[in-house]
């Protein structure tokens, strides 16, 4: 998944650390998953400041349970040194707790957010004689769960058979992705526009008639929030953490897939489920913003 | 306790379970050679509904009729949906006998209702009379009384509906609230065709209108429980209520899923039934020296307000009532006896109200949490009774 490169910057960058460190007079440390693990050790050692570590995500989450052990190593290395972590989700602060063997008490749960929650609802409006569509964004990993979304896109099509499916991103699944469509005789209703700027990512999830977020597992998602922004319906994997945040999604466990196709086609057939849930995530979500995600990491670094 | 000494109670436990919606995907098609496919039953498959029956209904049954024989001068009401009644009958008659041997305390006094605790009087007042029919004689069959006053907590109140159930014999009705809000009622009397019915209407608990009657809507909405669980505070109420008569009702489902929760419930049942500081005889919702004021439709419309339920709500049950058209068709051309009963059972289990309120969006986490909804979200409920809808709509065109 990662070049030898990667880790010859990681080690050249904490190496660096020292070095800034010593010359820069700082409060706190505050690090972001494991390529800036060592960094912030190295930086500790030197002007011995509290060390946050902030996940958001682990390397049992990216890679569905077979972690790279080198790069799992770093993560708990940084996790067991940091004073307090801070992890997107109640769902990652198991994770950590549980495949880490860090202590509970140490890990705290700041939410993600989105920019700008204020949406014109009106903007949504999907033309009449376009085919309903189905939008999946994300890196094409086998942690975000596309096949299961093609899987329950062949039951949809067969009921639906206008329905398209849009992939969008890059990844190293994208040929084992297109032969599976072929394989389940839906390619014609499939599209891969690869990987697309803000401006066509924005239009896609106001064309869409429903989001999709199947990830195995999630630490966040904050692409979910992205979509209900946009005043695009979300169906994610009870597996999300951003579950935890928005409660008007539909859920679904990303392996039932029978359940997956049965709620793909509610959204499509029942415009008034549509609009119910455009309207409350809507409303759900502006009462989230960044600023006071931002303020409960200020009481954080206070605590130290 | 001097003032309330004086008080008079009336305690109103209401029973119901409706036939749970099968899991039904949309592309799933099964046979329907009987309306089974779309539900469940109380059976043991139904964990949900089981574990509400195991850990309410059979200590509640024992701890009312311990009451009811210690106190003879205890006095209770019942309102049980005749849809309950039929699958305990099947998968629970120790409950069936339990509740007659209440009944035979003549003490126990059993409303009238729809069948099906359905809201049909606000789609169809054929099927609306039909199901109080099929109620009232369940009762009959079951405990060989007479149910002469009407119990309803689906339909919001109107003095048109009051009129009619005067009209079709009821003197008396108690209307209960709509979608969950925690009410307290009052009580006012109407004036029909030179005749008085009483009439139990719900109020909220600060609100000073309240004159005479009062019923706390327990078992309902959590926001209420400070209050209701605490045997001082509602002393204090009592103590300086300048009403004079109170009415409480009990939810036999309250709490089913939340062991402290459930303890306080049924203790404070235990206290309340117990006290000596009120008169918890003297009260009865037949007793015609109760009494009051008129209720104008003004009086009540803000109680009556049909905006509360959401847009999945409101199209769930205008396609379940939609159906009605080929029912009737069906009723009218030569079937087989069977098949006429087999769609007929099917539309009427599916108008409990019961598989409406799971769909609502208001505090639903809340709810959920004390396990009152049998699904992980009101969407889930929507998409679930659309399902069924559809696929019994298709089945209707094939038979029409």
């Amino acid at each position: 998944m990662y070049g030898v490169d990667l880790f010859e910057e990681v080690i050249k960058y904490a190496a660096r650390a020292t070095e800034i460190t010593a010359n820069n007079p700082h409060d706190v440390i505050h690090a972001h998953d494991w390529m800036t693990a060592q960094a912030a050790i190295n930086a500790r050692s030197v002007s011995n400041k509290p060390f946050i570590l902030h996940i958001h995500s682990t390397e049992i989450e990216r890679t569905a349970g077979s972690p790279h052990p080198i790069i799992f190593n770093y993560e708990k290395d940084g996790m067991l040194k940091a004073d307090k972590i801070i992890a997107v989700s109640e769902r990652t602060k198991e994770i950590i707790s549980d495949s880490y063997g860090i202590d509970r008490n140490k890990i705290e749960v700041v939410h993600n957010s989105v920019d700008d929650c204020s949406t014109n609802l009106d903007s949504n409006t999907i033309p009449e004689n376009v085919s309903p569509s189905v939008l999946f964004l994300a890196r094409l990993a086998p942690s975000k769960g596309a096949d299961y979304l093609l899987r329950a896109g062949q039951k949809v099509i067969q009921v639906m058979p206008d329905v398209k499916f849009i992939f969008i991103g890059k990844g190293s699944m994208k040929d084992e992705l297109v032969d599976l469509s072929r394989e389940l005789g839906i390619e014609d209703n499939v599209i891969f526009p690869g990987f697309l700027n803000h401006e066509q990512v924005d239009m896609a999830y106001k064309r869409a008639s429903l989001f999709v977020m199947p990830s195995i597992s999630e630490p966040f998602g904050i692409t979910a929030l992205e979509a209900i922004r946009n005043g695009t319906p979300v169906l994610m994997s009870k597996q999300s953490g951003a579950g935890e945040v928005v409660r008007n999604v539909l859920k679904v466990d990303f392996w039932d897939t029978d359940e997956m196709a049965n709620k793909i086609m509610a959204v499509i057939k029942h415009k008034t489920l549509a609009s119910e849930l455009r309207k409350n995530s809507i409303n759900e979500l502006q009462r989230l913003n960044w600023e006071q995600q931002t303020e409960k990491i200020i009481q954080i670094y206070h605590t130290l | 306790m001097p003032k309330s000494q004086a008080k008079k109670v009336l305690i109103y436990f209401k029973v119901h379970q409706p036939y749970y919606l099968a899991d039904y995907k949309f592309f799933q098609k099964r046979s329907f050679a009987k309306y089974d496919a779309y539900f469940k039953t109380l059976n043991k498959q139904n964990g949900f509904a089981r574990r509400i029956i195991e850990e309410n209904y059979y200590p509640l049954n024992e701890l009312l009729l311990r009451l009811l024989s210690n106190n003879e001068n205890l006095y209770l009401h019942f309102g049980f949906s005749g849809v309950t009644l039929e699958q305990f009958q099947k998968y629970d008659p120790e409950l069936i006998t339990g509740f007659k041997q209440m009944v035979s305390t003549g003490r126990v006094n059993v409303g009238a209702s729809t069948y099906y605790h359905s809201r049909s009087w606000d789609y169809s007042r054929q099927e609306f009379v039909k199901q109080v029919i099929m109620q009232r004689n369940l009762i009959w069959d079951i405990f060989r009384v007479k149910a002469n006053w009407f119990t309803d907590s689906v339909h919001h109140y109107s003095n048109e509906l009051a009129k009619f159930l005067k009209g079709i014999g009821f003197d008396s009705y108690l209307t209960t609230s709509n979608l969950g809000e925690s009410l307290i009622y009052e009580n006012q009397d109407v004036q029909l065709d030179d005749e008085t019915q009483e009439i139990m209407l719900k109020n909220r608990f600060s609100d000073k209108r309240s004159k005479r009657l009062h019923v706390f809507n327990l078992g309902r909405v959590g926001a209420l429980d400070k209050v209701i669980f605490d045997q001082s505070l509602l002393d204090t109420f009592l103590s300086t209520t300048e009403v004079s008569d109170i009415g409480i009702t009990f939810d036999y489902n309250y709490a089913a899923f939340d062991p402290s929760k459930r303890n306080r419930y049924f203790r404070f049942i235990t206290d309340l039934l117990e006290n000596d500081n009120f008169n918890i005889n003297s009260i009865s919702v037949t007793d015609k020296q109760h009494r009051n004021n008129q209720v104008t439709e003004h009086n009540v419309s803000s109680y009556n307000d049909l905006t509360k339920s959401n847009q999945l709500q409101l199209e769930a049950i205008s396609e379940l009532y939609k159906l009605e058209e080929y029912l009737s068709r069906i009723e009218r051309k030569r079937k087989p006896l069977a098949v006429k009963r087999n769609v007929f059972e099917a539309w009427r289990r599916l108008q409990s109200f019961d598989h409406i309120e799971f769909m609502d969006t208001h505090n639903w986490e809340s709810k959920q949490n004390e396990s009152r909804i049998p699904y992980d979200s009101p969407y889930d409920a929507y998409i679930n009774f659309m399902n069924i809808v559809q696929d019994f709509n298709e089945e209707l065109k094939k038979i029409t």
